[in-house]
């Protein structure tokens, strides 16, 4: 995976549009599966976050994010309406 | 972002307002003469008033979230002045629960505005504006005890009104964008029904937190009517507490890099709140109490960091969702917890309230070292 965004999201103030790239960038990585309609997200084999409907990577955005002190929770929305969360932790 | 300074006067108006008032308001009902069940009905007001988010909610999308803020700030503000007033502790009370009830709205509703003005700076603003309001809180309580001791606490809860006042008008002077996301509902029930891991934590929170809110009653009455404190002392020891639960804030911060130094913190915060309560229970001398007090801000903070750091890195459910379930149980705990200390005081004394209390959050450690660890297991 591209781990390049994550140390620099770690290493400096962040930045909703650099944290925005790095969220599609894992997005493409992780493992998707469908469990009653709602989709976790897996990274090597740990949970890292949800989304309600299967919406195109690209056009995922960042709307709101809460620091952590190992991780960073995005909250993603999809045309204007919140479609999941991905939890961004300092390890990947 | 066009970051307004004026915004900074609020929080800190809100925290010389608690420094100034609302921290003494269960002391000064001692001092009033009120029963064990009075004291314990004003330590759960604050906890009821947080049960009434959805209310406030509700009434923000009628009415506009800064004007129905600035409303419940100036109803508090004249329910404080006439507070100053009130020498019976039955009024008192009545009215301390009215001020609570109106205080439930900053809880829900100043967020919502910050949001609605900041958007996505919002978050770290709140967090930062936060603890302008516990630093200023800390500072001003070290010394309004002093202020009550010469002059009553008509004249503290008097300048509290004025401050509460002009609070209310800049928050009126608030000009917010859009309805807030942050005022959107959440079906708390649902979510503890649907995660065996909230549900653990939940259970363990519950059973902690009832033992921590117990001893609220307990504490007045043992510092006012069996140790003789003045409010000057008693003054100190809120100090103390509150610039413990601050420091300890940062050192979590610091020292929390993963999972297993999260469980550790928490352990060391449940440890520390026994600690408070065994030398409640068995050194009631102000100086250990003022080592208690340390324990408690060491404790809270910890428990605060926990359920902070938890809402954010639990992959499963937002944060604000993880967070309004926090409010909410805490809310529930927090208006029968105090009623049942009082029941324990009534019934036994003040020593049987902290052993109580020291058994109950002995469960809830134990519950956490063998259970708790799994609520992060995917």
């Amino acid at each position: 995976m591209e781990k390049g965004c994550v140390k620099e999201l770690f290493a400096n103030p962040v930045e909703i549009k650099k944290l925005e790239e790095c969220a599609r960038k894992i997005l493409k990585y992780v493992t998707m599966i469908n469990i009653n309609g709602k989709i976790l997200l897996k990274y090597k084999g740990n949970k890292v976050g949800f989304l309600i409907i299967k919406a195109p990577v690209e056009e995922i955005k960042v709307v709101r994010y809460w620091i952590g002190p190992f991780c960073i929770k995005s909250e993603l929305s999809y045309q204007n309406k919140f479609v999941g969360v991905l939890v961004i932790k300092n390890e990947f | 972002m066009n970051f307004k300074r004026s915004d900074t006067i609020v929080p800190i108006s809100i925290g010389l307002t608690q420094g100034l008032s609302s921290a003494f308001f269960i002391i000064i009902a001692t001092r009033l003469g009120a029963s064990p069940f009075l004291i314990g009905i004003i330590s759960s007001s604050p906890y009821f008033g947080n049960l009434l988010a959805p209310f406030w909610s509700y009434i923000a999308q009628k009415m506009k979230i800064p004007k129905t803020l600035a409303i419940t700030i100036f109803l508090d503000s004249a329910i404080l002045s006439i507070l100053s007033f009130i020498k019976t502790p039955l009024s008192f009370t009545l009215f301390v629960m009215i001020y609570f009830t109106f205080f439930g709205a900053w809880d829900t509703l100043y967020p919502a505005l910050i949001d609605s003005v900041y958007a996505e700076f919002a978050v770290n603003l709140i967090a930062r504006f936060n603890e302008f309001r516990s630093i200023v809180y800390t500072m001003i309580v070290a010394f309004s005890g002093s202020i009550m001791g010469l002059w009553g606490y008509k004249t503290t809860f008097l300048i509290a009104s004025v401050v509460l006042f002009i609070s209310g008008i800049i928050i009126l002077k608030s000009k917010s964008k859009t309805a807030s996301d942050n005022i959107r509902k959440t079906n708390t029930v649902a979510l503890i029904k649907e995660d065996s891991g909230i549900r653990k934590l939940v259970s363990i929170f519950m059973i902690a937190g009832t033992g921590m809110l117990m001893m609220l009653p307990a504490i007045p009455i043992l510092e006012v009517n069996l140790l003789n404190l003045s409010d000057a002392k008693i003054g100190i020891l809120l100090a103390v507490n509150s610039l413990a639960y601050i420091l300890c804030m940062e050192v979590w911060s610091y020292y929390v890099k993963n999972i297993t130094r999260l469980y550790t913190t928490f352990s060391v915060g449940i440890v520390a709140i026994i600690g408070m309560a065994l030398i409640y229970a068995f050194l009631p001398d102000y100086f250990m109490l003022i080592l208690a007090n340390i324990f408690c801000g060491i404790g809270e903070s910890s428990l605060s960091f926990f359920w902070q750091t938890f809402s954010i890195s639990y992959p499963d459910y937002r944060t604000e969702d993880l967070s309004s379930l926090h409010l909410f149980t805490c809310g529930i705990r927090g208006i029968y917890a105090p009623l049942f200390g009082a029941l324990i005081i009534s019934v036994f004394d003040v020593k049987m309230n902290f052993l109580l209390s020291i058994f109950l959050i002995l469960i809830s450690l134990f519950g956490f070292l063998f259970k708790g660890r799994e609520i992060f297991s995917v």
